[in-house]
């Protein structure tokens, strides 16, 4: 779901800077790349000590019905392991989700293609990337991938709409 | 002429998180038993009473606590030992 995240603040982002006048490329990926690096910091830390806290309860919790100390077992070792793995995963989902989103930015900036038309290669991307998460998710849910996929483009739809009314406003 | 311990039974208390297959390879695997045996003695809610029954040539048994330490189990009591005398010509043979 943080990919989620990532995906629908470029989306956002890219937008309201479009319609609010902007018009340099270069600006527009600098602020992404340095808004993902800070979604990905803030994923890592903020995943890593709510996981840890979460699962540190976990261990005391059997710590006390084995009457025994598990840091030094595997349990202990299992603990500090998924946090950091968790951590890891948190801050590069919506790393990559924004970065995606920005990539055809870079290429306006490298002048391939022309700033509207990679804002508007951006929000397909954006859209598209929701779709397939929102789609994955209706998978593993087994529900309805195709159901969740179009909640997901709705949602994204919806920052869209907002962001261009209070940009063009 | 030294003995060698062949069978081990102990009552252990482990995690139900940790499956008896899993604790029972871990320990023919990593603890140098050629077999073992585990059953349920008593369920509580995040915990399993077992007796653990572990049979080999040459049991370590500082290697087989160790493991089980490893594990996050606690063994609560040891109930049962058997050793072999070992003749000085097979104690060569076993190194």
């Amino acid at each position: 779901m943080n990919c989620f995240d990532g995906v629908m603040t470029m989306l956002g982002f890219i937008l309201g800077y479009f319609f609010s006048g902007g018009s340099n490329p270069e600006t527009a990926i600098g602020a992404g790349v340095a808004a993902s690096i800070a979604m990905g910091v803030s994923g890592f830390t903020g995943t890593l000590l709510t996981e840890f806290a979460e699962r540190a309860r976990e261990l005391e919790e059997l710590e006390r019905a084995m009457l025994k100390d598990l840091t030094p077992t595997i349990y202990g070792r299992a603990l500090r392991l998924a946090a950091f793995a968790a951590a890891i995963v948190d801050a590069l989902a919506p790393a990559a989700g924004a970065l995606a989103v920005a990539a055809p930015v870079a290429l306006s900036s490298m002048r391939l293609v022309s700033f509207p038309t990679a804002v508007a290669l951006s929000v397909a991307t954006g859209l598209l990337m929701l779709f397939t998460l929102g789609y994955y998710l209706g998978k593993i849910a087994e529900g309805k991938p195709l159901l969740y996929g179009a909640v997901m483009v709705g949602a994204g739809v919806l920052v869209s709409v907002a962001v261009t009314l209070l940009g063009g406003a | 002429m030294p003995a060698w311990l062949t069978k081990v039974v102990l009552d252990v208390l482990k995690p139900r998180e940790l499956s008896l297959p899993d604790l029972v390879r871990a320990i023919c695997e990593e603890a140098g038993a050629e077999r073992v045996s585990a059953d349920i003695v008593e369920v509580d809610v995040r915990t399993e009473t077992v007796k653990l029954t572990v049979e080999g040539y040459s049991i370590d048994m500082d290697l087989l606590l160790g493991k089980l330490e490893e594990l996050g189990c606690a063994v609560r009591s040891i109930d049962s030992v058997t050793a072999r005398r070992v003749s000085s010509e097979k104690t060569t043979e076993g190194g």
